[in-house]
């Protein structure tokens, strides 16, 4: 977003507010909080980032398993502290995720200024069954000047939880970029690419099962595991049981740039995962010019409207592997007498490309100047 | 440039371990400190990180070395000149003994408390110490919770000192300005 967006601003600064969990009993808890408000002064400094933004890095100290609305509070305090007592001088301010960082903007934004939240945590749900996360979470769509969705699956539920903020709740994409293409297009579906973590919600055991099917009929298939996650150990006894250790690859996770390198690299992005809000992966997977096969788990069904059989082939969200299996052999004929990813990446461009997500986002942020935006653009704070 | 890591709980492995690699291959110096190395074991640092513990370092200071000499060496080689022949195993059992009983009582119970309050900067020194040979230590890299407080009572040990270390979060969010300004 800061990508996007930066460039169209007079500056921008990034606050990315990293929780870091250790386990803490509650006077620990106390002391090296006391001590991060002596570092962060110390510690914090802004450095170059993307699209000319200048990006501050601040350590929240956090307890293992505190809730979200104490965890809510917890960013509110240390970003504070980090910004000496005084509030983000920022004349907009826009926050990921409505808690903790849409709660710690809100409350250190200055006086004045129009503070914006999007979500698009997959783990809502979890907040919203806490009451005191929840309590927050409503005066926090009470008293942001906007608030954002980046799909439906994510709208619905805060539409459902919170009736009475329904109208508020708009929509806008996560931005995707489209300049760097592949040197060559795909030819064959044959180097499979997984990227995400490697956990339940994801669906990589059925992958797994569904690549040795795959593999038994065509030996040349190839798959790339890109994440860590709690069944990375499990996910490589089982291939090796399979006999599949020659044939997939767990790289462990990597760098955003290298992730979009090994999209250049591979022929077909499998994303069988079980509920995405969004799946900004197989968007930036279309992006590269690559097939995607993809579960219907909601934010992809949405992204891929109206172009779903030109950019790959959607499966439903099944307990098995054969799902995936029969999905990619479709996928496979149908490739054969050629797919459309180019009318497919035009119209994603359209829809989540960086000019179309950035003047969206100027729209809202500078409703005055949106026609030329020759004011208000001289300071945007985001916070990440 | 010398660059030392405090990640005393070991919550970041992964990006204690990413960062010092990436230290090491821009030609830093790096030392680690670890709370405890056990924790660690299973960890891969990069070749040229130097690891140690805080207590490690703080051990390096003359009147430890002395209490070690005293409690330890002298009573280890006392036991090896006696325990010849038929009295080794007795000589080691003895010596056993007294190191878990009395020895390791006295270090923890008097040696250690009268040491920091007598010296109490004395850790902070030695941390220091190990990269002043080099040019004196250039960037503190905090990589943890609990190392925060720790890290924020080295600072103030070294509060005063002419080329006190820039501190940061992570190497990413400071190494580039540094980095150059070496």
């Amino acid at each position: 977003m800061v990508d996007a967006t930066a460039p169209g601003c007079d500056s921008m600064d990034v606050y990315h507010c990293d929780t870091w969990v250790s386990r803490m009993d509650q006077h620990t808890v106390e002391v090296v909080e006391a001590a991060n408000r002596t570092l962060a002064p110390l510690a914090v400094r802004s450095v170059p980032t993307v699209g000319g933004a200048q990006l501050v890095h601040l350590a929240v100290t956090t307890p293992r398993s505190q809730q979200f609305g104490p965890l809510a509070r917890n960013h509110e305090r240390q970003l504070r502290a980090a910004l000496g007592g005084k509030p983000i001088d920022a004349p907009v301010v826009h926050a990921h995720v409505g808690l903790p960082g849409g709660w710690a903007a809100l409350q250190n934004a200055r006086p004045g200024a129009r503070v914006f939240v999007t979500e698009h945590a997959t783990y809502l749900d979890r907040v919203l069954a806490e009451p005191e996360a929840r309590a927050l979470y409503d005066e926090l769509l009470h008293r942001v000047d906007g608030f954002f969705a980046v799909g439906d699956p994510i709208r619905n539920v805060l539409a459902a939880e919170f009736p009475h903020h329904a109208d508020k709740i708009q929509q806008i994409p996560n931005p995707i970029s489209f300049d760097t293409q592949r040197a060559a297009p795909v030819t064959a579906l044959q180097r499979w690419l997984f990227l995400g973590g490697l956990i339940p919600r994801k669906g990589v055991a059925w992958l797994i099962e569904a690549f040795a099917q795959c593999h038994a009929k065509d030996p040349q298939l190839k798959l790339t595991m890109v994440g860590e996650g709690e069944l990375r150990a499990q996910l490589t006894e089982r291939v090796a049981e399979l006999g599949l250790s020659d044939s997939v690859e767990f790289l462990g996770a990597v760098p955003p740039a290298q992730a979009l390198t090994l999209m250049r690299e591979h022929d077909l992005l499998v994303h069988p995962s079980r509920y995405e809000t969004f799946g900004m992966t197989v968007v930036e997977a279309v992006a590269a010019g690559m097939p995607v096969l993809v579960t219907r788990c909601g934010g992809p069904e949405e992204t891929l409207a109206g172009i779903e059989e030109d950019a790959g082939e959607l499966i439903d969200v099944e307990e098995n592997a054969e799902s995936i299996s029969e999905g990619y052999w479709r996928l496979r004929e149908r490739f054969e007498r050629g797919l459309d990813l180019r009318h497919a990446q035009e119209v994603l461009a359209g829809r989540y490309g960086y000019e179309a997500v950035a003047e969206a986002h100027y729209r809202l942020w500078f409703p005055a100047s949106a026609q030329g935006r020759s004011e208000g653009t001289e300071c945007a704070g985001a916070l990440d | 440039m010398q660059v030392l890591f405090l990640a005393l709980d070991g919550s970041r492995k992964r990006a204690v371990l990413e960062e010092s690699a990436e230290a090491v291959s821009n030609g830093a110096r790096v030392m680690v400190v670890v709370g405890k190395k056990q924790a660690w074991a299973g960890a891969q640092f990069a070749p040229g990180v130097v690891v140690t513990t805080l207590a490690a370092l703080e051990a390096r200071h003359l009147p430890r070395r002395v209490e070690h000499a005293v409690l330890y060496r002298a009573p280890r080689a006392t036991a090896r000149a006696v325990g010849r022949g038929p009295l080794r195993g007795g000589a080691r059992r003895v010596l056993k003994s007294y190191e878990r009983g009395v020895a390791g009582r006295l270090h923890r119970k008097v040696f250690v408390p009268l040491h920091r309050r007598l010296w109490p900067d004395a850790r902070a020194r030695m941390v220091r110490a190990v990269f002043e040979a080099h040019g004196g230590l250039d960037l503190l890299v905090v990589s943890d919770a609990l190392s925060v407080p720790r890290a924020v009572q080295l600072l103030g040990a070294w509060a005063g000192n002419e080329a006190a270390p820039r501190v940061c979060y992570g190497l990413d969010y400071d190494a580039p300005r540094t980095l150059s300004s070496r």
